[in-house]
């Protein structure tokens, strides 16, 4: 390995304006390829689409209800019988039906033909539009459509209880019929603030939930990254400068991340792959990365030259030192951000390959670009005796840290990680899955879409929770009396399960049907048990309704939840797996689950179960390499039995503040390992140099601690800080992962420092007994 | 024949559009998806399994009640029968051998009484609604039976779809049919006059009346063509009688003649009470409650806001009104707000 770091280093610079050359020109020609990037969002990038769950959401697209749009127009002032609202009402009922995507029959408002009301008179019914054709704005015309929406019941489905906001609502098809092309949802997104947010005036607000609205709203967010790049660039660049003592060596590694970054970005577009708000994270990540590899560098070139090398071969010497221990590192991160790919959600798989091949890309970058620049590049004067007063400043430190290394005082260390330990193990069981935030979990509870949501749902009886359980049967089902009746049960089976608000089913629309056919008497309402009664039950009912399929072999079951917590949505599916098992012999099928719920059950359960194995996978990964590297179980466990330690406080910090585990933080589990471990091999690789040169272990971790310890602070602190700022973000998800790696890249740090020297005084007893012969500071 | 089980819309266009108010939001828009063939058709299993105990019971369909004191007893849809030992403040439910909707519930004395329902059922309590024997059920399609009457803890009444009058004479062992020939109006209630006679109201504008305990009804001259859901007994002796559209009607003579009381509501009226101190309360659909203090010569109508489809009005012993209704139980200090 030796031999063969050796010979690439002669390759390397020997032939040094050659590599900057190859380097200009890849960076050109995947700068290029960086402009094909495009934003890339879908509703089936962000589910589990091979989960049981999500098979049924695709056999019965019409019954997902996911992809509604919801339009709410509210009066400002007053109630929505006035002129200026009904106008508005209208427009945004046309601009709805031209929207690309819509199912024009779908679309819902007063003003649609398929809005009616009917009433029960002496000899049997009457009823129209709810807005008849002869409707006029004038308060005569606007009394009438009042009583016809009561009359029809439209009052908490289409106007607010109150009678202060109108909803037009309307489906819409991911993939065009016709073309079978995608439907782009920034588009609509646009459309939906050009055209109709646009009519909001004095009198009237518009309020627009729905999939789509939340993709454009999330997209919008993710545009804001750009600003927390410039952030971490700039926080970065302030902290390398105080680290290097040099303008010139703190851009070095600065400018090498940053063309790991465009390397990472251009290689994605040649790979096909597009940029979504969460893997837009990814070039953080490769940047922070990149930075804190090439401040291990400078470090190392910078120690030699202080050890009175020239710079080329203070350049040649890091590189040989660093080439292994980095490399080992960052293979480390890219197989461990590829355990990620385990969770079948595409946009979690992209942000593993992203990641992966940022990291990839680093090995490149800072590893050999940076040193080869670092050659070129001469030390400016006075620069030694910086290093010098920045040692012996920090000297103090490192003899406090390297007291880790003694025994009495590497027990008590232990002692306390083997109590947090406990700890987080106990306070870790409280972890929930998923979200547990009220509306779209992406964005921040009081974002516009989210306050909107909140509007709509308390304005109208609208859950906008609902997890469809879809009934399969055969063709008529729906008038086979023991179909209806098993469907009835699992309808009101729902109903009285903890947590949910409320159910719909055909035979539920039966039972009032069956009592409109006898004048309205609710001594009626009931599932008629015979088929020729529940043809007459269930013929009004079209398949507009969402109730069932043209051929009647397919009912869904409607539950709307009042939250989408992880113990409401389990809940709910074990109550239908009860039911399912307790009715086996019903003519029926039942499969969980469609809605915006089931979609949710289907990630958790894709989260939960992906969980164990990832984790397993990136530790397996881990202890691995550093067993390749180290060629010794003892070292294995000192780098991994800490990170151990970060993964389990992990879960309990992500309790305590209420951070469920979800798409958008498992992730970061894995990502944390990885990041962590690279302090582990550096330390240790450095410490191991010292121990196999027979120094007693006090010494070599202090010494370590002078070289390496000194980057390994800078860096977790420079990640740390780097990453809090998108606690700031619009994004909900990003703002999670940001403090979730933020956690990683402090905690593993110190957890390193203090626990791999506490671990070896226990495994080297003998190393850790010998005299400490403390070698003085290099000074 | 008035049934009305097709379109019988004086409005154009309207190929079996229903009133399903309550989900006309959902459903807008009917349109006729008649099966092209009809499979066999399956019995049910409603009426051989029992009611599943919910958590939600008190909180479903209930069609009827009564109140002794504290204690009250409703019953509703899916067979439930919920019981109250506090005045409806919480609810336990009996255990009921059938899934059938029960429509109307009797007591002779407050441990023995009877339920009726859907598919002809009739059942039986001695434990005051804790638990119930199945009695009646009649065959095929099973018309339901839609109240009930216990004159006696022997003497049964039950009327129903198509004409049906039940009786029983040895506390239910045997049942006797005794509609009357080619009768197949609706008959919706039974109310006990305070001279012993038992009025009977039904479907387009049938009163009745029977002075032998329900085996045979006469005809009382009708107010109005249409159906009538209930009756009750003014404490100066006055009958009121109610039913679709708002219709309301009073009568001083025992029934010969009627005067029609302005409403104001065009809601059904589907029940009734006569309270402790002299008020009488109407219940109805959409939310629709009016109350009376001189006897239902006139009332004061007050709509809910949540349009609520209420069927019954029970008041306990302490005075508290409880509607019953699609909502299940609805509890009121005594005033109908607002």
């Amino acid at each position: 390995m030796t031999r063969f770091i050796g010979r690439l280093e002669r390759l390397v610079f020997d032939n040094r304006p050659l590599v900057l050359a190859l380097f200009a020109l890849a960076t050109l020609g995947l700068g290029y390829a960086t402009t094909l990037l495009r934003v890339d969002a879908g509703f089936e990038k962000l589910v589990p689409v091979r989960h049981e769950y999500m098979q049924t959401y695709f056999d019965h697209p019409s019954f997902g209800g996911a992809n509604r749009l919801l339009i709410a127009l509210e009066a400002r002032q007053g109630d929505i019988f006035t002129p200026a609202f009904f106008t508005a009402l209208k427009a945004a009922t046309d601009e709805v039906h031209f929207l690309p995507g819509v199912d024009r029959p779908s679309v819902t408002s007063l003003f649609t033909p398929n809005v009616r009301y009917t009433e029960i008179v002496e000899d049997g019914f009457a009823g129209g539009n709810v807005v008849p054709a002869d409707f006029t704005l004038t308060p005569e015309g606007l009394a009438v459509v009042r009583d016809n929406a009561i009359k029809g019941g439209h009052v908490g489905r289409l106007v607010a209880n109150d009678f202060s906001a109108a909803l037009v609502t309307a489906q819409l098809m991911e993939r065009d019929p016709e073309t079978g092309e995608r439907l782009d949802y920034l588009k609509v997104a646009e459309l939906l603030e050009s055209r109709i947010r646009s009519l909001e005036s004095e009198a009237v607000a518009v309020r627009i939930i729905g999939f789509a609205k939340a993709t454009g709203d999330i997209a919008a967010g993710a545009r804001g990254v750009v600003m927390f790049f410039g952030i971490t660039l700039v926080i970065s660049a302030v902290m390398v400068y105080l680290f290097a003592h040099s303008v010139k060596l703190a851009l070095l590694p600065l400018a090498c991340s940053a063309v790991a970054v465009v390397w990472q970005a251009g290689l994605l577009a040649v790979m096909g792959f597009g940029i979504d708000p969460m893997s837009i994270l990814v070039p953080f990540l490769v940047f922070a990365i990149g930075v804190s590899h090439g401040v291990q560098m400078v470090n190392a070139v910078g120690a030699e030259v202080f050890d009175g090398k020239d710079r080329e071969e203070a350049a040649r010497t890091a590189f040989r030192r660093l080439m292994l221990p980095g490399a080992v590192a960052l293979l480390c991160d890219a197989v461990g951000f590829l355990a990620v790919l385990l969770i079948e959600i595409r946009i979690i798989q992209e942000l593993a390959i992203a990641a992966s091949v940022g990291v990839g890309v680093v090995i490149v970058t800072n590893l050999i670009l940076l040193p080869v620049l670092l050659s070129y590049t001469p030390l400016p004067r006075g620069y030694s005796d910086r290093i010098h007063r920045a040692a012996a400043f920090k000297e103090p430190m490192w003899r406090f840290m390297a007291v880790a290394a003694d025994r009495r005082v590497a027990a008590v260390l232990l002692a306390g990680a083997v109590v947090l330990a406990g700890w987080g193990v106990m306070e870790g069981r409280n972890l929930t899955i998923g979200d547990t935030d009220a509306g779209v979990p992406e964005l921040r509870p009081d974002s516009r879409y989210n306050r909107d949501t909140a509007f709509i749902v308390s304005a109208f009886d609208l859950g906008v929770d609902v997890l469809t359980v879809i009934v399969e049967t055969k063709p008529e089902g729906c008038v086979d009396p023991a179909v209806m009746d098993t469907v009835d049960r699992l309808d009101w089976r729902m109903r009285n399960v903890e947590g949910v608000q409320t159910t719909l089913s055909l035979p539920r629309v039966a039972r009032t049907i069956a009592a409109g056919f006898n004048e309205g008497n609710p001594k009626w309402r009931e599932l008629p048990r015979s088929a020729s009664l529940l043809v007459s039950a269930v013929a009004p009912v079209n398949t507009g309704t969402g109730l069932l399929n043209a051929d009647c072999s397919v009912m869904p079951v409607m539950v709307f939840t009042a939250d989408h917590k992880a113990e409401t949505i389990t809940r709910v599916t074990d109550a239908v797996k009860a039911f399912a098992a307790e009715n086996a012999d019903a003519p029926v099928r039942l499969r969980l689950a469609t809605g915006n719920v089931g979609v949710m059950a289907a990630t958790n359960e894709a989260v939960k179960s992906a969980k164990t194995e990832m984790l397993v996978l990136v530790y397996a990964v881990v202890a691995g390499m550093c067993l390749l590297t180290f060629r010794s179980l003892r070292a294995t466990v000192c780098v991994c039995l800490p990170l151990l330690l970060v993964t389990v406080l992990s879960n309990a910090v992500m309790s305590l503040l209420g951070i469920g585990l979800k798409v958008s933080t498992l992730p970061v589990e894995a990502l944390g390992v990885g990041i962590g471990v690279d302090y582990g091999i550096y330390i240790f690789s450095r410490m191991q140099g010292y121990l196999r040169e027979g120094r007693p272990l006090g010494d070599a971790y202090l010494q370590t601690l002078r070289e390496t310890g000194n980057a390994v602070l800078f860096t977790g602190l420079t990640l740390a800080v780097g990453v809090a700022t998108w606690v700031f973000s619009a994004l909900k998800f990003q703002a999670d992962m940001g403090l979730m790696l933020g956690f990683f890249f402090l905690v593993s740090m110190l957890s390193t420092l203090l626990l791999t020297p506490a671990l070896a005084s226990w495994l080297w007893p003998r190393a850790a007994a010998a005299p400490a012969c403390r070698v003085p500071a290099r000074a | 024949m008035k049934r009305r089980k097709g379109p019988a819309a004086p409005a154009k266009g309207l190929p079996a559009a229903v009133v399903a108010a309550a989900v006309a939001g959902v459903m807008a828009g009917v349109m006729a998806v008649w099966p092209a063939a009809l499979p066999a058709a399956a019995a049910g299993t409603a009426g051989t399994a029992g009611a599943e105990p919910s958590r939600l019971a008190a909180r479903s369909l209930l069609l009827d009640g009564r109140a002794f004191g504290e204690r009250v007893v409703a019953v509703g849809e899916r067979g439930h029968v919920v019981v109250s030992a506090d005045g409806g403040a919480t609810w336990t439910q009996g255990a009921v051998p059938t899934r059938f909707t029960l429509t109307a519930v009797s007591f002779a004395d407050e441990r023995t009484g009877w339920a009726v329902g859907h598919g002809g059922v009739i059942l039986r309590t001695a434990d005051g609604g804790a638990s119930w024997t199945l009695r009646h059920r009649s065959d095929g399609e099973g018309a339901p039976l839609l109240d009930v009457h216990a004159l006696d803890a022997r003497r049964v009444v039950a009327v129903g779809a198509y004409g049906a009058v039940l009786v029983t004479d040895d506390g239910g062992a045997t049942w006797t049919d005794v509609r009357a020939d080619g009768d197949d109006v609706h008959l919706n209630a039974l109310l006990p006059l305070r001279d012993g006679r038992l009025l009977l109201v039904g479907e387009a504008g049938t009163v009745r009346v029977s002075a032998d305990g329900g085996r045979r009804f006469e005809d009382l001259p009708s107010p109005y063509e249409g159906s009538l859901f209930g009756a009750v007994q003014a404490p100066d002796g006055g009958i009121l009688v109610f039913g679709l559209r708002g219709h309301l009607f009073r009568s001083d003579d025992g029934g010969t003649r009627w005067r029609r009381v302005e409403t104001g509501v065009t809601a059904s009226l589907t029940g009734g009470a006569v309270r402790a101190d002299a008020t009488i309360v109407l219940a109805g659909l959409a939310g629709t409650v009016l109350t009376s203090r001189d006897g239902g010569r006139s009332v004061r109508a007050t709509v809910l806001p949540d349009r609520t489809a209420f069927a019954g009005v029970v008041e306990t012993g302490s005075g508290r009104l409880l509607l019953l209704g699609e909502d299940g139980v609805r509890r009121t200090g005594g005033e109908i707000a607002p």
